[in-house]
């Protein structure tokens, strides 16, 4: 016994060793390289961390403006790891309450009547910051992704665009409003598709009022639900347009998906904390990104009308097929700025709502040639 | 000898056999006088481990790395003599006790966590010296972050603070798994592996809980 016992104490101690060992050795991996660094912003009661990452030398910063809200920038990482970060430098900013942003504050001061206002100032102070950091001829672009656009768009309208030498603004959209016309519109065009080619849904909508069981009731929902105005439509138009969506998907994409970084990267060898982006995710949505209530910043809202005076090159790049912000949106989203056509970059791609994902090498090369052509 | 017959001794060999059964009842009872001697030695309790230390490898979210050290203080403990070990006396003992704790890691390019804290639980020692124990525990959490942390002045201007921690509050809980070495310090050390979270209070308008896993040492101290 007391052998069994010796040897299962030596064995106890190999472990021990080899945990202390891989502990120490594998939170260097992903941040292995000179050219990175980890910056906190604290602002209002957050520390927003960014995790900028790539080419500093370059003189040239993408500012990456993740989704949600509540989504985080780290999710990034493998589109960009392997292309644009050999480029420019990339910015991974976590929103406030988003990601594995930290900090204290009341949800009094987060809640769906402020929290917008108050992430575009954040935003206007994490650009200055990377100018301090970086220095002040440092070209900084911002390139935002679904909600991501809905924050940069807030940030050009409340405070100065100049400060951002180009947008980029991916499947997100600048008005609720605008949002739900183009939704019904996808909906009407590819559920008639569907009807001329004999195609079903692949399940049946039933929520509230509706019972939509084929394409045809799809038609007829919308055609009875135009404009969307009530809650419980926008609950109804987007689980339709989901529904939909997956038909359109199967017949018009072919992801190339970005290789990801190993599993586990990202939890062990990263400032990423994946437990608080859960957190951060499921409170965020809470507190402000309730889809179909009026807790909701989503929905409801328009800022098409106070952007003529946004005069900086913008790109919009867009994944074709999207059912979450369709395309109609990237047509009104160009004609609400003020932007000369001739710095404004339009290009879609056989992609849903994550081209940077979905298509990595072509959309890359637009952000290059964008980027190259404003620097 | 044929199978069946009867044996027969031969008259010789009688009485050196006697002299061998006596002796081997002279010594069998000398024995017996010994294991009855040490079998109410071993009936008697073992004293309880009044105070001990432990030192091991903290490891928030099992890889990022730290240290902690922790001092323990035996309230009360009660040792059941266990039926099964008839021929000697082995003992179970379950022991209440509060502690505190120092421990801190890093979480690099996150944060570095330092708890300096109080817990409190009960440690179950079996037979075969191996532990169980619960805790739970109440700590100061002062998280620092681990980066560059840049905060706005009152004139719009950006600088670097030297101020990058956040003073937090952090409940825990813990399970543990070890065993004291018999054969080493006169089973002074153990062993352990525990399992824990603790939370952070507050984390932006809500609580994050840190899972961590404690893997070290513990020496009797008294």
């Amino acid at each position: 016994m007391r052998r069994l016992n010796r040897r299962l104490f030596h064995r106890a101690l190999l472990g021990f060793a080899a945990l202390l060992a891989m502990a120490s050795s594998s939170c260097g991996e992903a941040l292995e390289g000179p050219d990175q660094e980890v910056l906190f912003l604290r602002h209002k009661g957050a520390d927003m961390n960014v995790w900028v990452r790539g080419n500093i030398d370059s003189k040239v910063i993408i500012l990456v403006v993740h989704g949600g809200a509540g989504g985080n920038s780290a999710a990034y990482v493998p589109d960009y790891k392997d292309n644009l970060e050999h480029d420019y430098a990339i910015a991974y900013w976590d929103q406030r309450h988003g990601g594995s942003a930290q900090g204290s504050f009341s949800k009094k001061d987060f809640n769906h009547t402020n929290a917008w206002a108050l992430m575009a100032e954040d935003m206007m102070l994490v650009i200055k910051m990377l100018r301090t950091r970086y220095g002040q001829d440092t070209k900084v672009f911002a390139w935002g992704h679904s909600w991501g656009v809905q924050l940069g768009t807030k940030f050009l309208v409340d405070h100065d665009p100049e400060l951002l030498d180009g947008w980029i603004a991916s499947n997100g959209t600048h008005s609720g409003d605008i949002e739900h016309a183009a939704r019904n519109a996808y909906i009407l065009t590819y559920a008639q598709q569907m009807v001329d080619e004999g195609a079903e849904l692949s399940e049946a909508v039933t929520r509230g009022d509706a019972n939509i069981q084929t394409p045809q009731d799809a038609i007829d929902w919308v055609n009875a639900n135009d404009p969307i105005t009530e809650w419980d439509q926008t609950d109804v138009q987007w689980t339709l347009g989901g529904v939909i969506g997956d038909w359109v998907y199967s017949r018009y994409t072919d992801p190339d998906y970005t290789e990801n970084l190993p599993p586990g990267a990202l939890l062990f060898s990263s400032p990423v904390s994946p437990i608080a982006q859960g957190i951060n995710s499921a409170r965020t949505g809470t507190l402000i990104n309730n889809s179909y209530r009026e807790t909701s910043i989503q929905e409801f809202w328009d800022l098409s009308t106070e952007m003529k005076h946004i005069t900086i090159p913008i790109a919009l790049l867009w994944g074709k097929y999207d059912h979450i912000i369709p395309e109609g949106v990237a047509y009104s989203y160009r004609d609400s700025i003020g932007t000369p056509p001739e710095d404004i970059m339009f290009e879609f791609y056989d992609a849903g709502h994550s081209p940077e994902y979905e298509q990595p090498d072509a959309f890359a090369e637009d952000v290059r040639a964008f980027i190259e052509q404003h620097r | 000898m044929q199978v069946g017959s009867p044996c027969k001794s031969h008259p010789g060999l009688i009485w050196p056999s006697v002299c061998v059964l006596l002796c081997l009842c002279f010594s069998s009872d000398a024995m017996a006088q010994k294991i009855a001697r040490d079998d109410v030695l071993l009936a008697i309790p073992p004293a309880p481990d009044q105070l001990v230390l432990d030192v091991s490898y903290f490891g928030e979210v099992i890889a990022h790395p730290g240290m902690s050290a922790a001092i323990d203080y035996t309230l009360s403990s009660k040792a059941i003599r266990l039926a099964k070990f008839t021929d000697r006396a082995r003992f179970k003992q379950t022991s209440w006790f509060v502690g505190g704790e120092l421990g801190g890691y890093r979480h690099r390019g996150n944060h570095v966590g330092l708890l300096l804290g109080a817990r409190a639980g009960v440690r179950r020692q079996t037979a075969r010296s191996f532990l169980f124990e619960a805790m739970l525990g109440a700590s100061y959490f002062h998280k620092r972050l681990d980066g560059v942390v840049y905060v706005v002045d009152d004139d719009g201007t950006f600088s670097e603070t030297r101020i990058k921690g956040r003073p937090k509050f952090a409940p825990s809980i813990a399970f543990g798994i070890g065993q004291r070495l018999p054969w080493f310090l006169d089973g002074a050390l153990g062993w352990h592996v525990r399992p824990g979270v603790f939370f952070e209070i507050p984390f932006n308008t809500t609580a994050l809980p840190h899972p961590y896993v404690q893997v070290g040492l513990n020496y009797r101290l008294r």
